[in-house]
C-alpha cells in the first residue's frame, strides 16, 4: 500500500485534520473508505505516506482532529 | 422598489451571494458525505469552509460547533426539544416569536415568563428568582421581531452559567447586525437564519453549540443518513453530523458563506449603524403626524406602527401600491403583539437592511404621510 490512511469519525473532521496536515506541511488527501475497509459502513479518511504517519498523528491529536484506526 | 421587509428576509442579495449560488450549481454540485468523487468532495469542502465562516464570525471556536439546518426555526426546535423534556422548568421571554414559544409548549415542560420591557437589572432579577432545581434552560430571542427591542444577552448569558442552566437564544434578527460572540456572551446554543442579516438566501440556517457546552446533552430529534458509520443504529455523536441527517441545503450553505464574506466586509457594526440611521430617519420624518403611532419606538433595526382609521392589511396595500414592501398582521408572535395592545388588530412593520439608502427612508415617508391622510 501505498499510503496509510487515518480513518476519521465524520467528514467535517477529516477536513479539520487535513487542515492541520496542511498547516504543518504533510502531504495528504481525504479518500472515502467503504463498509468493507472500515466494518461499520462508509467512513472518510485522510491518507498520508507512511514516512509522515508520526507526524500526521501528532498534527491530528494537536488539532482536536480525533481519528480511529489507521489502515496501514 | 422600496423593500422594507428585510425582517422577514433580506433583499436585494448581495452580488457575491448570486455569484456563490451560481458557481456552486455549476462546479461543486455534489451530495457531501455522499461518496468520494470529485463533485461530493468539492461541495463537502465547500460546506467545510462555510462552517468555518459562521464559526469565526459567532466565536464558536471550532467549525465543527456549527450544524446546519433547514433555518432559524428548525435550529431551535433542535435545541429546545433535544434538550427539555416534560417535567423540565424553563424560563423565556414573554414577546417570544412562535419558532421558539410553539416548540417549548411542544415540550410539555413547565414555562416561566420574563418581562422583557422590564429594564435590564428588572430582567435578571426577575430570571434569577424563577429559576429553580429542575429549570433546564433560559431560552428567549436576542432581539424582538415584531418592535425594536434588544434584551440583555451578556447579562442572561453571564447569570445562566453562574445558575447552571443551559442559555438558548434566538438571533433570528440579530446574526449578522449585533456582533455576538457566544462564549463571550455565556450562550450555550445560538440559532440563526441563513437569509436574513447574513444576506444568504432561505433554505438554510445553524445551530451553533458553544464549546463549553457539552452536546450530548442534545438528543437528536431527527436520524437519517450521515455519510458515516452507516451500520450504526443511531446517529453519531460527534458534532455537527449529530444534528445533520439527510442532505444539507448546500446550494444555500454556500450562499451562506459569501454572505458572511459580505457581512465581514462591511462589518455588523457598520451594518447596525447604518440600519438604525434609516430607521430613525422614518421616525424623525413621521414622529409628529398625529395619524401614525408608533409602539415602542427606540433605535433599531426596525419600526412597527399603525395608521388611524386603516387596518393594517389596508396600510400595506396601499404602500405595496407605491412599490413599497412591508409586512401586516402579527410576525408570528402574538405573545409580543399583546404587549403592546395590538393583538386584536396586528401592526405594520418596516424593516431595514445595509441596501436601504436615505432616499428610500425619505420617499417612504412621503408615501406613509400621504397615505396615512387618505
Amino acid at each position: 500500500m501505498d499510503y496509510c490512511i487515518f480513518t476519521m469519525s465524520t467528514l467535517t473532521y477529516a477536513y479539520k485534520g487535513k487542515e492541520a496536515l496542511d498547516r504543518a506541511g504533510i502531504r495528504c488527501k481525504i479518500v472515502h473508505l467503504n463498509g468493507t475497509e472500515t466494518k461499520k459502513g462508509c467512513r472518510y479518511g485522510i491518507a498520508v505516506f507512511p514516512t509522515e504517519r508520526s507526524e500526521a498523528s501528532r498534527a491530528l491529536l494537536n488539532s482536536g482532529a480525533v481519528y480511529g484506526d489507521v489502515i496501514t | 422598489m422600496i423593500y422594507f421587509d428585510n425582517a422577514a428576509t433580506s433583499c436585494p442579495k448581495p452580488s457575491e451571494v448570486i455569484t456563490a449560488v451560481n458557481g456552486f450549481i455549476r462546479l461543486a454540485n455534489g451530495n457531501p458525505g455522499r461518496g468520494g468523487h470529485a463533485l461530493a468532495m468539492r461541495a463537502a469542502e465547500e460546506v467545510y469552509l462555510c462552517r468555518k465562516k459562521v464559526s469565526g464570525l459567532f466565536g464558536a471556536g471550532e467549525p465543527e460547533r456549527v450544524c446546519f439546518t433547514s433555518g432559524a426555526t428548525a435550529a431551535l426546535n433542535y435545541a429546545i426539544l433535544g434538550l427539555i423534556g416534560r417535567y423540565d422548568h424553563v424560563i423565556c421571554s414573554d414577546i417570544e416569536h412562535n419558532s421558539v414559544r410553539r416548540p417549548l409548549l411542544q415540550t410539555g415542560a413547565e414555562i416561566s415568563y420574563f418581562n422583557a420591557f422590564a429594564d435590564e437589572k428588572t430582567i435578571l432579577e426577575e430570571i434569577d428568582s424563577k429559576i429553580k432545581h429542575n429549570t433546564k434552560a433560559v431560552v428567549c430571542t436576542y432581539a424582538s421581531n415584531v418592535f425594536p427591542l434588544v434584551l440583555p444577552i451578556s447579562d442572561i448569558g453571564a447569570l445562566c452559567r453562574k445558575r447552571g442552566v443551559a442559555f438558548i437564544v434566538d438571533g433570528a434578527q440579530t446574526a449578522g447586525v449585533y456582533s455576538t460572540d457566544i462564549r463571550e456572551s455565556g450562550i450555550d446554543v445560538l440559532c440563526v437564519p441563513a437569509h436574513k442579516g447574513l444576506y444568504g438566501i432561505t433554505g438554510c440556517g445553524a445551530m451553533i453549540v458553544s464549546p463549553d457546552f457539552d452536546h450530548k446533552k442534545i438528543k437528536p430529534i431527527m436520524s437519517g443518513g450521515s455519510g458515516v458509520a452507516s451500520f450504526d443504529p443511531g446517529m453519531p455523536d460527534e458534532l455537527p453530523e449529530r444534528f445533520e441527517a439527510g442532505t444539507l441545503p448546500t446550494v444555500a450553505v454556500a450562499a451562506l458563506g459569501a454572505g458572511v464574506d459580505f457581512v465581514l466586509s462591511k462589518g455588523p457594526s457598520e451594518i447596525l449603524c447604518h440600519e438604525q440611521r434609516i430607521q430613525r430617519r422614518v421616525y424623525e420624518n413621521l414622529k409628529d403626524n398625529e395619524k401614525i403611532r408608533f409602539y415602542r419606538y427606540a433605535p433599531g433595526t426596525l419600526l412597527l406602527f399603525n395608521l388611524e382609521g386603516k387596518t393594517c392589511e389596508e396600510a400595506a396595500r396601499l404602500l405595496n401600491g407605491y412599490g413599497v414592501c412591508v409586512r401586516a398582521g402579527f410576525h408570528c408572535a402574538p405573545d409580543a403583539h399583546k404587549k403592546t395592545a395590538t393583538d386584536k388588530t396586528g401592526a405594520v412593520r418596516a424593516s431595514f437592511s445595509v441596501f436601504n439608502t436615505v432616499k428610500q427612508a425619505d420617499r417612504f415617508s412621503d408615501i406613509l404621510d400621504h397615505i396615512s391622510r387618505l
